[in-house]
């Protein structure tokens, strides 16, 4: 089954397929107060874990604000005690920026990364 | 000095539409810069108007940037209470001072605690703007602008074209 967080000026667009726990996470994260958007998140994690065996996230973010940082950081600290989780962190080739703050959560959650480099076309 | 700045984006943000419209105009007036260099900035601008979004939303904030010199500066100038600009002065009299390699410590550091301690911000905002710009950042008090227990500020972030410091 599919959910989706519509995109808006300062959140992302999310899509979420309960069935095969598949979550998409694509735009910019940059609300001053980034706690809703999480809440929403983080209950669609919990339907993917609950609906299917596996969940996997794929990050295709622009950029995010510190705030968002620290919740992303929050949620895959969580996602550490479900081994069944792949993460696919998507950035540009020329984009340092995304590519590094992927490293940096890879390394601050302990979860394993699958680093992609998005299509130029 | 002045008739040389090339102004790239000048933008005063007075409601909650400027704040939530603020990212597609920047966008827009940063599009021909180089794609690194436009992230970095973007960055940047999204945690000085989100430290007056905190701090002081009722109070209009001025953003620009502009070229000059083969560099490109933002200067964020906002009202801040006497106590806010204090904790400004204390934090970039710190993080001017420290290496990136130390500062992206600090920052992970923060984050790890904002989580431990169940607080909303890692307060990495300027840390952020230090490490992306690779510069120093300034802050300077505007005279005479006293009002109650606050005063105006301008924040300045330098960026080099190349991303390294002079």
């Amino acid at each position: 089954m599919e959910k989706t967080i519509n995109a808006a000026a300062k959140t992302p667009e999310v899509i979420a397929n309960t069935i095969t726990g598949e979550i998409s996470i694509i735009g910019v994260i940059i609300p001053e107060n980034p706690i809703p958007f999480f809440i929403s998140l983080n209950e669609l994690i919990e339907q993917c874990k609950t609906d299917s065996n596996s969940l996997i996230i794929n990050f295709d973010l622009e950029y995010f604000n510190t705030g968002a940082a620290r919740y992303l950081y929050e949620m895959m600290k969580k996602l550490k005690d479900y081994p069944q989780t792949t993460i696919n962190w998507h950035y540009e080739l020329d984009d340092e920026d995304i590519y590094e703050s992927g490293i940096e959560f890879k390394e601050l959650s302990g979860l394993s990364f699958n680093f992609i480099v998005k299509d130029q076309f | 000095m002045d008739c040389e700045n090339k102004i790239l984006l000048k933008i005063s943000l007075d409601s909650e539409d400027d704040y939530l419209n603020f990212r597609f105009v920047a966008e827009k007036a940063l599009v021909e810069l180089d794609f690194r260099l436009k992230k970095k900035l973007l960055i940047c601008l999204t945690e000085l108007i989100q430290n007056n979004i905190i701090h002081n939303q009722s109070s209009t904030c001025q953003i620009e940037v502009y070229s000059s010199d083969n560099q490109i500066f933002i200067k964020s100038k906002q009202r801040l209470s006497f106590e806010n600009i204090k904790n400004i002065e204390n934090k970039l009299s710190l993080i001017n001072r420290m290496s990136i390699p130390d500062l992206e410590a600090l920052k992970r550091i923060n984050i790890i605690k904002a989580v431990e301690e169940n607080r909303v911000s890692p307060g990495n905002g300027l840390i952020i703007c230090r490490i992306k710009s690779e510069n120093k950042i300034d802050l300077n008090i505007i005279n005479g602008t006293k009002k109650n227990n606050s005063e105006e500020i301008n924040i300045f972030v330098k960026t080099n074209f190349n991303g390294k410091d002079n």
